[in-house]
């Protein structure tokens, strides 16, 4: 068994609530109390135009810095400091753009499973929709990351015309762009796992990027795997953690720390080489 | 072990630069936003100011290249997008 430190038992302990643990987060990002910070981002994907947002987005924020050319310290340090604490955990376990899709993924449907390349567009829509289109063209353009984002479809254009027909006012229809989005979205997290993260984030993009170099992060031991592919059929991305435990497109769910042999684990980067490479290690100092 | 060593630093380094950007985004980084009528001077906006005014889409940039908020007064209560 991979050695049972505090953390990996807290993990244990704590990973059947995974989905309680991201509804706790929820209230933090929803502001009940009306809190409106939007002078902080906050580290998760979320619509700064939905009424009941606590925290400014740090991508839309990226994108509109982009459009006025201003560098963004704020967004990039807050994402880049929790990234690197964290990596993918987020994605995980705190981002509410996360759990609602997680729960779509819960209707009993016949799910199809995407390819794990289909995680490189996701660079893409970071590069182009965030930072190179709204510095060469400005918040106007079509393909300016707030204006293709399903986030905002759904926790701005929805409340808004639910509201306008509660109140009775006159509804105005979001444009065809944003219905088509609100649609699509709303059919992908019923028919795939997760579609805009694994796809499309470019939050996550960058979370997953630095999975490779978080201080917490996955490990494998190697002596203790029995190759037997458990964490495989765990993992609901389609991923291989026996091969790469780190890898961009782990959102870290941490799933795959319940294989059998318990070869993976959660660690720090501070708790040094697994076993195998100590042995080594002493077999070269003594040689 | 050195792998590891280095893996360390890096990661280490990396929450040290976010802090730092961080940091400096909230204390240091200052912004000139001209106000949106014609000929007005511009305003110094420290950062978490100015990203609670982009937030509501309230900043664009003009054809000169300055920083020009896009409303008069008060400033909108969420973004149109």
């Amino acid at each position: 068994m991979v050695k049972k430190t505090k953390l990996n038992r807290f993990v244990a302990r704590i990973l059947p609530w995974r989905i309680w643990v991201q509804v706790g987060f929820l209230f933090a990002w929803l502001g009940p109390f009306g809190l409106r910070l939007h002078n902080v981002c906050g580290p998760v994907f979320h619509c700064y135009a939905c009424p009941l947002s606590t925290f400014a987005c740090p991508i839309g924020i990226m994108a509109q810095f982009s459009a006025i050319h201003v560098f963004p310290f704020l967004a990039i340090g807050t994402v880049l400091a929790v990234g690197a604490l964290f990596g993918a955990l987020i994605c995980g376990w705190v981002c509410p753009f996360g759990l609602l899709q997680d729960l779509g993924a819960k209707v009993p449907i016949k799910k199809f499973s995407l390819p794990l390349w289909t995680g490189y567009f996701r660079y893409v829509v970071l590069i182009g929709a965030v930072f190179v289109i709204p510095y060469l063209f400005g918040e106007g353009h079509p393909l300016f990351v707030c204006r293709i984002c399903p986030a905002g479809a759904l926790e701005k254009a929805v409340p808004d015309v639910i509201t306008q027909a509660v109140t009775g006012k006159e509804i105005i229809w979001p444009n065809a762009v944003k219905i088509s989005i609100v649609v699509a979205m709303i059919v992908a997290m019923f028919i795939t796992i997760r579609p805009w993260c694994r796809v499309l984030c470019p939050l996550g993009a960058i979370f997953g990027f630095l999975n490779r170099f978080s201080v917490l992060s996955m490990r494998l031991e190697d002596h203790k795997c029995t190759a037997c592919k458990r964490c495989r059929t765990l993992c609901a991305y389609g991923g291989a953690p026996d091969n790469d435990p780190n890898h961009h497109g782990c959102i870290r769910c941490l799933e795959c720390t319940r294989c059998g042999p318990g070869a993976l684990g959660v660690s720090t980067v501070f708790e040094g080489p697994a076993a195998p490479e100590r042995v080594e290690e002493q077999q070269e100092v003594t040689n | 072990m050195a792998q590891s060593r280095r893996k360390t630093l890096v990661s280490i380094t990396l929450v040290l630069l976010g802090v730092g950007l961080l940091a400096y985004g909230v204390a240091f980084h200052v912004i000139n936003v001209h106000p949106k009528e014609d000929g007005a001077a511009a305003i110094e906006t420290r950062e978490p100011d100015a990203v609670r005014q982009a937030s509501v889409g309230g900043l664009e940039r003009d054809e000169s290249g300055s920083v020009k908020q896009t409303y008069t007064g008060e400033s909108p209560k969420a973004c149109a997008t």
